[in-house]
Formats: C-alpha cells, sequence, structure tokens
C-alpha cells in the first residue's frame, strides 16, 4: 500500500477512534450505527463486489444474527456479549452455509432471486413463528451485560461511549479478517469468480466449493452485525430481516462503492448521516437519497469511492502540473 | 507408446445440430498431434468435450486409461488435461504477473487457503516471474490483461494453462490473428514447452502444423478423414478433396 | 366459517380473479427479462402508480371509465422515461447494475406515492353500474369482481392478438427469445425495448387501476403484489407468457386457500415453492435454459 493510502487510513482510523471525544450522544450513536452497518454492507461487499454476484436477500443473516444475540440474552443464564456475538455469527453462517448449497447451483439474475426468495421465507417463518420471535411485536428487554475482563474491571455496555467503542473493537476487527483474507489465495480465488468464473473452472478451481466458502464467511460477518445491531437497538423485529433491510445494505454498498474494501464504510457514513440530517429538513429524505442512488448508479457505478479517488487523481494532476508550469517558469 | 488420451466415438448435437457424428482421436504419450479441419468440424467442440465444458451426446473421454466423460472442468484440469481458447478468455483486470500466479497457484492446490498472505509467497513469485520471461511477457508484468495487445494476451492465454504444468496441453488456434513474427515467437515457445508433455492443437496456419506436429488428424464435417503423419494426411486424396473443395485459411 | 361447495366456490372464484390481475402484472415483467434480460424490480411499483392516478382521475373527474384509460397511458408513459433515461444508459454495464437502478427507482416510486398521497390508504369508490352482487350457482358475488376477471381476459385477448396477429407482435415474439438476432435484421431494437417496456408497464398499472377497489390503495401495495407477481414469473419460467398464465392461477388460487385455510403458512409455502423450484429448475416450469 502505498504511502499516502497508509496515511489517509491511519487518519481515518484514529478519526474514528476519537469519536466519543468530539461527537456528542446522539451523533455518537448514529456513528455506531454507521459500524454496523458498514459491516453489514462490508458483509454483502465480499459476495458482490468481489464475488460478482448480488445477494437480495442477505437481512436473512442478518437478522438471524440479530435475533440470536437478543434470544441468547434473554433466555440463556450468564450469558456473555462476545459469546452472544459469537453465537450470531455461528447461527448465521450455517444458515448462509445451507441455503449456499443451493445457490452454487444457478446463476446471474437466478441468482438473484434465489437470494430473495430465501430472504422472504426466513422472513416468512421469522413473522410467523411468533412463540419464539413474537412476530412483528417484536423482541425486547434484553439486557446487556458488562463485560469483565479479567484485571482491568468490567465494562458497561450502558454507557454510549463504551457501546461505541465496543462496536467499533469488533467491526474494526472484522474487518482486518475481511482485509486480510483478500491478500490471500482465497481472495485470489474469489477475484477469479468475478474476473471470469468459467476459465477458473478450467485453471482447476472448484468454483461451487470458493462460492460456498464465500458466502457462508459473508453470512458470519452478516449475523455479528446483526448481533450488534441488536445490542444497540434493545430490541428486534421481523423489520431487521425483510427486503427493505436486504435493499437497504444494497444501496448503501452501492453508493459507497462495491469495488473497495473501505466502499462499504463510506456508504453507511453517507446513509446514516446524511439520512439522519435529510430527515430533519423533509419528510421525504427518502426520496431524496433514492435519488442520488440513481445519480451514482448513472454516473458513477464506483460509489462514492471512485468519486473521492477520481478526486484526488485530478489534484495530483494538478499539482504535477503547476509544478511542470513552476520549472518551466524558472528556465 | 502408450495412449495418454482417447476419445472414443464421440458424438453430439446441439438441438438437432449434429456436430460430431463418431469421432475417434488416439493421442501418445508425449506426441504432438495436431488436429485439422475447416470451420464447423467439429474441432473446438471436440475439445470442449475432452476438457469437461460439457457432457458428449454419446461416447467416452478416456485420460491416462481412466474414464473421464463424468468428470468435472477443474477435475481434469487439476489431473493435468488443460486446454487455452481460441477466442481470448482471460481475466480482464488481473495483471499478467496475477494472472499466471493465479495457475500457478492452482497448480500448488493453494486455491482456499486463507492463511498466508500471497504477496509473502517468494517461491510463487520467482516461478512468475521466470514464466514471464519465457512467454516474453516481463515488461508487462503489472499491465491489466485487457489491457495488453492481442499478441501479448495469446501469449497470456497459453500461459495460463503452461503454468499449470500439464501432462496433456490442448492448445485451440494459438497463433489465431497473429502476425509472422508472433507466430514464429509463439512456435517456439510450444516447442520448448511441450518437451516432455503431450500436445494437441488446433490450428488453421499450416507452416505451423508442418513445424510441429507429429501426427495429425483431419476432422470434416464431424468424422476423422484420417489420422497419420504428415506425409500419409498430405498425399491422402480425401484430405485434398476436402481442402480444395472448401475455402483454405492459412 | 363451514367448508360447504358455496364457500370453496367464492375461494375458487377469488383465486381466478386474482390470478388474472397477477398475470396482468407479470406477463408484462416476463416479457421484458425474456426480451432485455432485465428483471424490473420496480415493475410492481409501476402497477401501484397506475392504481393511485387511477384513484386520483376518479376523485377528479368522477368517472371510472376515464381512469381506466388515462391511468395505464400514463403509467405506460412513466415506464417509457424510466426505460429510456434510466435503463438504456446502463445496458453495457452489465445486468447487475441493470438489476440494481430498478431497485432504486422502485424506492424513488414508493416514495413519490408518500409524498404525493400520503401514507393512508386510499378509499375508492366503485361506479354504480359495477356495485352490487349476483347469484351463482348458489352463491352470492361481486359483480365488480367480475368485470375484473372478464376485463382482464379481454385485455389479454388483445394483447395475445397483438402479439400473435401483427407483424410488430412477431418482432417482439423473436426479440423474447433470439434478440440479437432480431438487432441484426435491422429493426430498431432500442425503440422494440422501449415500446415492450412501455406496453409492459402499461399493462401493470391497468391492473393498478382496476385492483384497488379489491386490494385497496396504500403504499405497500408493490410490495405485496410484487411477492406474488415475483413468484408468478420464477415458478412460470421467466420469459414464458405461458408458463405466467399456469402459474399465476395456481399462485392465485394457492394465494386464496392459503389465506383461508393455512393463514400461518401461506406466505412461507409461497415462497418455499419459489425457492424449490429455482433449486431445481431456475428456468421454471415453461422457461429456457440460460
Amino acid at each position: 500500500m502505498k504511502k499516502s493510502g497508509m496515511t489517509f487510513l491511519l487518519i481515518i482510523i484514529v478519526l474514528i477512534f476519537c469519536v466519543p471525544w468530539y461527537m456528542g450522544i446522539i451523533k455518537m450513536r448514529l456513528m455506531t450505527e454507521v459500524l454496523y452497518y458498514g459491516l453489514f454492507a462490508v458483509s454483502l461487499g465480499l459476495v458482490t463486489g468481489y464475488g460478482g454476484k448480488v445477494s437480495f436477500g442477505h437481512a436473512a443473516y442478518f437478522g438471524i444474527g440479530a435475533y440470536t444475540t437478543a434470544l441468547a440474552l434473554l433466555h440463556i443464564q450468564n450469558m456473555g456479549v462476545i459469546s452472544a456475538l459469537i453465537l450470531s455469527g455461528l447461527v448465521a453462517g450455517i444458515l448462509g452455509a445451507f441455503f449456499s448449497i443451493f445457490l452454487v447451483r444457478v446463476s446471474g439474475t437466478y441468482y438473484a432471486m434465489l437470494t430473495m426468495a430465501f430472504g422472504q421465507l426466513v422472513y416468512g417463518v421469522a413473522l410467523k413463528w411468533r412463540s419464539v420471535t413474537r412476530g412483528d411485536d417484536g423482541l425486547g428487554g434484553f439486557a446487556l451485560p458488562p463485560i469483565d475482563i479479567p484485571f482491568l474491571g468490567s465494562i458497561e455496555l450502558i454507557k454510549t461511549s463504551n457501546l461505541y467503542w465496543f462496536t467499533m473493537a469488533v467491526v474494526g476487527l472484522l474487518y482486518l479478517v475481511v482485509w486480510h483474507i483478500t491478500r490471500t489465495s482465497l481472495g485470489v480465488s474469489i477475484i477469479l469468480l468475478r474476473e471470469n468464473e468459467d476459465r477458473a473452472k478450467f485453471i482447476g478451481h472448484n468454483t461451487s466449493s470458493t462460492r460456498f466458502m464465500l458466502f457462508t464467511i459473508s453470512s458470519v460477518l452478516a449475523g455479528v452485525s446483526g448481533g450488534l445491531f441488536a445490542l444497540f437497538q434493545g430490541f428486534v423485529s421481523t423489520g431487521s430481516l425483510d427486503i427493505v433491510k436486504s435493499l437497504d445494505c444494497v444501496i448503501m454498498l452501492m453508493i459507497g462503492g462495491m469495488n473497495h474494501l473501505l466502499g462499504p464504510l463510506a456508504g453507511s457514513l453517507f446513509i446514516v448521516f446524511v439520512g439522519d440530517w435529510l430527515s430533519h429538513l423533509t419528510h421525504a429524505w427518502e426520496f431524496y437519497i433514492g435519488i442520488v442512488f440513481i445519480a451514482m448508479m448513472l454516473f458513477f457505478r464506483g460509489g462514492l469511492v471512485s468519486i473521492i479517488q477520481g478526486l484526488v487523481n485530478n489534484l495530483k494532476a494538478i499539482r504535477v502540473r503547476n509544478v511542470r508550469i513552476q520549472e518551466q517558469v524558472k528556465s | 507408446m502408450s495412449v495418454v488420451l482417447e476419445a472414443r466415438n464421440i458424438k453430439h448435437s446441439f438441438s438437432g445440430l449434429h456436430v460430431l457424428m463418431g469421432v475417434n482421436l488416439s493421442v501418445e504419450r508425449g506426441e504432438r498431434h495436431a488436429i485439422l479441419g475447416p470451420n464447423g468440424a467439429g474441432k473446438t467442440t471436440l475439445f470442449n468435450l475432452i476438457t469437461g465444458g460439457f457432457k458428449p451426446s454419446s461416447g467416452e473421454i478416456f485420460f491416462e486409461k481412466m474414464n473421464v466423460t463424468k468428470k468435472s472442468i477443474h477435475e481434469r484440469a487439476r489431473e493435468g488435461l488443460v486446454r487455452s481458447f481460441q477466442i481470448t478468455n482471460i481475466f480482464p483486470k488481473l495483471t499478467a504477473f496475477e494472472t499466471l500466479r493465479a495457475s500457478l497457484l492452482s497448480r500448488r492446490n493453494v486455491r482456499l487457503n486463507f492463511l498466508r498472505h500471497v504477496n509473502r509467497m517468494s517461491a510463487v513469485k520467482e516461478e512468475v516471474e521466470s514464466l514471464l520471461e519465457r512467454l516474453g511477457l516481463q515488461d508487462q508484468r503489472d499491465v491489466p490483461a485487457g489491457e495488453l495487445a492481442y499478441g501479448q494476451q495469446r501469449a497470456l492465454e497459453v500461459g495460463l494453462a503452461l503454468a499449470l504444468s500439464p501432462k496433456v496441453l490442448l492448445l485451440d488456434e494459438p497463433t489465431a490473428g497473429m502476425t509472422k513474427d508472433e507466430t514464429e515467437k509463439m512456435v517456439e515457445l510450444i516447442i520448448r514447452a511441450t518437451q516432455n508433455i503431450t500436445l494437441v492443437i488446433i490450428e488453421h496456419d499450416m507452416n505451423v502444423v508442418f513445424m510441429l506436429a507429429d501426427r495429425i488428424s483431419v476432422l470434416h464435417f464431424g468424422r476423422v478423414l484420417i489420422c497419420g503423419t504428415q506425409q500419409e494426411v498430405r498425399s491422402n486424396p480425401s484430405v485434398q478433396e476436402a481442402y480444395l473443395g472448401e475455402e483454405i485459411e492459412s | 366459517m363451514q367448508l360447504d361447495f358455496a364457500t370453496l366456490l367464492i375461494i375458487c372464484l377469488h383465486g381466478l380473479v386474482y390470478g388474472v390481475l397477477i398475470f396482468l402484472v407479470a406477463s408484462g415483467l416476463s416479457i421484458v427479462f425474456g426480451m432485455m434480460g432485465v428483471l424490473n424490480l420496480a415493475h410492481a411499483s409501476f402497477y401501484m402508480f397506475g392504481a393511485y392516478i387511477g384513484v386520483s382521475v376518479l376523485q377528479l373527474s368522477g368517472n371510472f371509465w376515464l381512469s381506466l384509460v388515462i391511468a395505464p397511458i400514463l403509467t405506460a408513459g412513466a415506464g417509457s422515461l424510466s426505460q429510456h433515461f434510466l435503463l438504456k444508459p446502463l445496458r453495457h454495464a452489465g445486468h447487475l447494475f441493470e438489476l440494481i437502478i430498478t431497485v432504486g427507482l422502485s424506492f424513488v416510486i414508493l416514495e413519490i406515492v408518500k409524498w404525493v398521497w400520503g401514507t393512508e390508504p386510499v378509499p375508492v369508490s366503485l361506479p354504480e353500474a359495477l356495485s352490487g352482487a349476483v347469484q351463482i350457482l348458489g352463491s352470492t358475488y361481486p359483480v365488480y369482481r367480475l368485470f375484473v376477471f372478464f376485463f382482464g381476459l379481454a385485455v389479454l385477448a388483445v394483447l395475445a392478438l397483438i402479439l400473435y396477429k401483427t407483424s410488430l407482435g412477431m418482432i417482439v415474439r423473436a426479440a423474447i427469445t433470439h434478440p440479437a438476432m432480431v438487432s441484426a435484421l435491422g429493426t430498431n431494437t432500442p425503440l422494440v425495448f422501449n415500446l415492450v417496456f412501455s406496453l409492459g408497464t402499461g399493462l401493470a398499472g391497468l391492473a393498478g387501476v382496476i385492483a384497488g377497489p379489491i386490494l385497496g390503495i396504500y403504499p405497500g401495495m408493490a410490495l405485496t403484489v410484487g411477492m406474488d407477481v415475483f413468484v408468478v414469473v420464477v415458478v412460470g419460467g421467466l420469459g414464458s407468457l405461458m408458463g405466467a398464465i399456469f402459474a399465476s392461477f395456481i399462485i392465485g388460487e394457492l394465494q386464496s386457500f392459503g389465506v383461508f385455510f393455512f393463514p400461518e403458512f401461506s406466505i412461507i409455502l409461497i415462497f418455499l415453492l419459489m425457492a424449490v423450484v429455482l433449486s431445481i429448475r431456475p428456468q421454471g416450469l415453461f422457461g429456457e435454459k440460460g
């Protein structure tokens, strides 16, 4: 990674870390949302941006993760927050692995449709299984137990800044994992899927296995982000796994940029903050987001990240030109 | 001499269009076997069937004496039955380096490993660099494949297959669309690369065929007219008729 | 309710009516996918758009038949604009982006509807001539629903006539299965695409107008009907009208009986059906592979 890229990244990490010191409670809570929605969008980005196939039912894994954390905290004695999140990831991962078996056999538009069908299936089950999920009334009332760290005491997650840092830690860790994967041969195999799945087979890749692994990893991440959502909201209903949630994630990913690792985070930052700001100005804020989305799809398919990269390149070009002009003037 | 690749009585039709009507192909280990025939004779279809792109309507494929007719594409590729494509079929956004590295990683059975960073695999890196040199692509190392010149793309196309260290290499018109110089370089590369392996090559360029081939199978309207040495094929009357009756591409 | 013949007949008839409505919407979606390779996820939004425009025309003019004419035309116009400005530019960018922009379109249409007409359901009154009920085989059945059924069938008959008896129809049918070929033969493909897309959305809008009094006019109507339409095109086979007909009536009856007998599971059953079909035979019952 180039020096300028590293510096930029470091600045972002520092900014994210220091949020509780320069943001009030309300904005901090928004930032927490940005983080776990960003993770959700990353999970979708793996399948879509990296794997090249869009999923319209990803909220199923997000929602399952949310319900798992909520139910675990409600019904299991001495359940810790971290264990709940791990459980969420696992359950979502198993669901994803299961669906992936069928998804692997279809491609293109049919794939998108099947993901939607599976998403609706999960939604239907969650809606009707009232004894467990309380349907569209939703689950609430689960307390956030403090996290006990040996020798250091316990961290009360009720405190906004603590919850924020905890979310940041989890999201940051998983982001690191994703980044790491992209540098391994699994990452290479995944890129091959997007670039030319057919040829990948002819050089010995079992693309079904690759897709299976990819989707499972993605659903684990989505599940954990759902768990964070549950912790944050304190309430989980069928809204966490319906088609609107799935499509929201797609919009977030595409606005941010599906070809870059930071794209999903940029997208969630945009949607959460701009959405919040707009919603204070007008009731029709979702309309404007929709318009922005359509405009981006027409003119900036690489998302916000591509816009920023374009700007940076233009600035560099201007600087280089200025330096040349200066040198010409001198001589 | 043992037979390393065999296609037995292959018949194939696409929605009623009969493309192959009883093709028998027998390739001996270590030989360079060319497949000739006018367009539409079914040559690329045959390659597709041999490598697992789809299953033949009837007939069987044997590789190293094993019946591979039901095996998938990647299984055959992993066992050493590798092809290249007539229409360049590469990974547009990967650089030449990354492209060959992908193949090499596959050869080393490192595909789903999520523990080691590929950048740190120095042995792989060295091998890719040397392969780039052999292909004459060392200057294009960091150029995205989609931006390469046509001749360079063809070299990469063949390189992808070579990187897998195949036992049997199937090249589908590797010199298609190349200039005379490029063709010469390609033929040199092929000769060097296939010293110890078996080669099956589809070609239209007669000069290439006569430089390379030990034996030739001539395909005509879905059937093998003759399979024999260059001498036998050149002097065969039905081959002459088939080729004089069609437009000769060269 | 008792399980007698009268009740069963009513459920059956409801299913037929719903089936016709669904088919009116699904046919456009199916044809557009077959011809252009794009699954328009905003298709049901045009259904909703038509319904809202229809009820507004009705409120302004007091004339139901006027709304029946104007709303589909306006919806078709909206469809034409959408195809021209949103889908056409993305043709080269790939199906992924075409699909995704229709998602954006569906959002925008939904928000426009909520903005202009509010989030509360809009009441719609039936014209005098079509209110009331008739006796069929011992049951009392609303006239309006019968009207919807026969009117829908009439529209479909006209559609079939256009498709199978006119040269435009022939071009469209050819373009559904062999778009590249049709283009190579010199037809102005972009124009045909736009026409067909407009026709499809216009049909959806028409369905919206006549469905309004039965199914209600509210912002969520696109999603509700959209899901069933989606299942129909999948099960029937994208690009296959025959399949869409079959599937529409199957889904129509499934919904009708499902709501009555298995209200807890009908939504799950429908999606299970779709998931099964997609997994085993992605091209649907009548569709062609690839």
